[in-house]
């Protein structure tokens, strides 16, 4: 944003500032408040809930959170999250840094198919082929285990992240891998030892913007995992919300719900001006 | 230490463009040896094909009497300085220095020892915990040939290393690797498309034109002796003066007419020139061989036009005009020049070279590779 500068400008120009501000504080106020009234609710009791919804609570409730865990198996839920997501993204960063350095290094016409069936990717959104990855995975057995839920998330994220990183890898000058030829690497020393440090940004980038997604997932999660041992957080959350229907156990279902949300918030405010540059890199040079 | 040998060397690439043709070279142990040409002319794919960064699609490479076509850049024994020094920004100066040396897996106090030892020798000892991005552009130049040496290769390949560094620093620069040629006494292989490095660092030239080797020799073999207009053209600051002048003769006597005036070449020329007789040849004369002289003085002598004057201290550069031609003088600084002024000048006629006008090939024998017998 542009602060006034010293001498800068007279009325007019502080107007249209403060006009700006307001206008973003209003604006961060309508994105902010819902967060805000979730972990609120979170610790409340569920009469409070219902009585008085805009007031803060009488008394901090961390007893829904104990009941979120233990009861709606949330703990469970919160460490199948961590795993499929975690693993999801080291395949998928192992993958794409390799796919991407070929495709940017080495042009032919095998490359140039490979190009084209990433861009193909890019088009198709996993939802529209649910269904039939759903019949495959039955058909092959491999539907309710948590590695399908994992390879599903890294190859389904291919695509967009060679994309990425093939950009960024295009910034990086030949040379280095020429200099570290002579210098007597092979092909894997260069890869691991020369090229991933240098486009260690962009595939922290990569794994950022990945981690949204599949952290967040949830139709695919939804059809792949029906037992409840397995399931991941929103899968696992939406279920508890059907019984908080019946149940009526608000305060629970909004502490599961801060705790899907808390990780998500925090890796937002760590990596946020990374992640705005990586929106950048894409950009220009993807 | 290793002798280099090209033979028949050829690059084509895909599409079938042809980047390097029929190089023949002999780069003798210890030698400093420069590829010099314009952008474009195959001096840095040949180094490479060296190197063995590409492929090499015709002809024999032998280093140290080996074939070596097919053996990969690690395993030939040679070191490269890179144009952008290729520095791995993610390691300090000593892990820079130390990596060839770890992916060969030597004990670590050799590795050390090594690095310490170069370091020495070109005085960043202090910089060895630096990143390449704290360092300035001529210490990268430093740690860059500092990577070669710890290696100790058979040979050192030197892709136009001095080209990102301002024109001060590069004259020192220059110095310092004259200095370590003598010092590490080794083979060296060096590109640059400066015929001023060229001319000053080099033991031996290898001036090359569209991907073909125009001549090999000396520096000041091939500065005398040129093979044809554009090694003449090349190498020199300011270039040769080229004019256009037919062979006459006159009362028995050969003369070059330009038109203006009329020189006589120096009497050993005139055998060479007598076939010529009655065509246009170009006359290439360098700006040093034209000296102001009286407008009274005897022998071959031409009157010209001052269009520019560029003192420089030592000497002054005078751009003249004929009606015809225009050339460059470079005479002392004991007159003070006006443009428009007419001034007298005496070409040294025994320094002055005759090229042939459609091959541009040089009339006075020349040997295309001075060494070769």
């Amino acid at each position: 944003m542009a602060d006034a500068r010293p001498g800068e400008g007279g009325f007019g120009h502080s107007a249209a500032l403060a006009t700006r501000r307001i206008a973003f504080i209003a604006l961060s106020a309508i994105v902010l408040y819902p967060l805000l009234w979730n972990l609120i609710s979170a610790l409340k009791s569920n009469q409070e809930i219902l009585e008085s919804p805009w007031t803060l609570p009488s008394a901090p409730r961390f007893d829904n959170f104990a009941r979120a865990f233990k009861e709606a198996r949330i703990g469970d839920y919160f460490l199948n999250s961590v795993m499929v997501t975690g693993l999801a993204l080291l395949i998928l960063a192992l993958l794409s840094f390799m796919s991407a350095y070929a495709l940017s290094r080495f042009a032919g016409k095998a490359t140039a198919v490979v190009k084209s069936v990433y861009m193909a990717g890019l088009f198709i959104q996993p939802i529209v082929i649910l269904v039939p990855l759903f019949l495959m995975l039955s058909r092959v057995g491999l539907l309710d285990n948590r590695a399908t839920l994992i390879v599903v998330y890294a190859v389904g994220a291919l695509p967009f992240s060679v994309y990425l990183l093939a950009g960024y890898l295009a910034s990086v000058p030949r040379d280095y891998e020429e200099s570290a030829t002579i210098d007597g690497c092979g092909r894997y020393a260069i890869l691991f030892r020369i090229v991933a440090p240098l486009v260690q940004p962009g595939l922290i980038t990569v794994m950022i913007f990945n981690f949204f997604g599949f952290w967040n997932e949830y139709p695919i999660a939804l059809t792949l995992i029906y037992s409840e041992p397995k399931k991941t957080l929103p899968a696992g959350i939406s279920n508890l919300y059907e019984i908080a229907r019946y149940a009526t156990d608000w305060g629970a279902l909004f502490a599961a719900l801060a705790i899907v949300l808390i990780p998500t918030i925090l890796v937002y405010a760590l990596t946020q001006k990374r992640l705005t540059s990586g929106v950048m890199m894409g950009g220009l040079k993807g | 230490m290793a002798k280099v040998e090209l033979k028949k060397i050829g690059k084509v690439y895909e599409g079938n463009v042809r980047a390097v043709d029929d190089a023949n070279i002999v780069v003798n142990d210890k030698e400093f040896v420069i590829f010099v040409g314009p952008s474009g002319c195959g001096k840095s794919t040949t180094l490479r094909m060296i190197a063995g960064l590409e492929d090499i699609t015709e002809g024999e490479l032998y280093i140290d009497n080996k074939l070596v076509n097919d053996v990969p850049p690690k395993d030939r024994d040679i070191a490269m300085v890179f144009q952008n020094y290729a520095l791995y920004p993610h390691m300090t100066v000593y892990e820079n220095m130390a990596f060839g040396l770890k992916i060969r897996k030597l004990p670590k106090d050799e590795i050390e020892k090594r690095v310490k030892e170069a370091a020495r020798t070109l005085d960043i000892e202090k910089l060895l915990d630096r990143r390449p991005k704290q360092l300035s552009g001529g210490q990268r130049q430093r740690v860059a040939v500092g990577r070669a040496i710890v290696r100790n290769p058979k040979v050192f390949l030197f892709d136009e290393p001095l080209s990102n560094l301002d024109a001060k620093l590069r004259v020192q620069m220059r110095a310092e690797l004259i200095d370590l040629h003598y010092r590490l006494d080794a083979t060296m292989i060096y590109v640059t498309h400066d015929q001023v490095e060229a001319m000053t660092m080099g033991d031996k030239i290898v001036v090359m034109k569209d991907g073909k080797i125009q001549q090999i020799g000396s520096p000041l073999y091939l500065y005398n002796q040129p093979i044809n207009k554009f090694v003449a053209g090349f190498l020199g600051t300011p270039p040769m003066n080229f004019l256009t002048v037919k062979v006459i003769e006159e009362g028995g006597r050969i003369m070059v007419d330009e038109g203006s005036f009329k020189l006589v070449p120096a009497p050993e020329h005139h055998p060479l020139l007598k076939a010529y007789v009655g065509k246009e040849v170009t006359f290439g004369i360098r700006p040093e061989d034209l000296e102001n002289v009286t407008a009274f003085a005897p022998g071959s002598t031409l009157k010209a036009k001052v269009t520019v004057v560029e003192p420089l201290g030592a000497d002054i550069n005078i751009y003249a005009a004929t009606a015809k031609s225009s050339m460059i003088a470079r005479v002392p600084p004991h007159h003070l020049f006006k443009m428009g002024d007419e001034i007298t000048l005496a070409p040294v006629m025994a320094k002055g070279r005759y090229f042939d006008k459609d091959t541009e090939l040089s009339i006075l024998p020349v040997r295309w590779d001075e060494q070769a017998k």
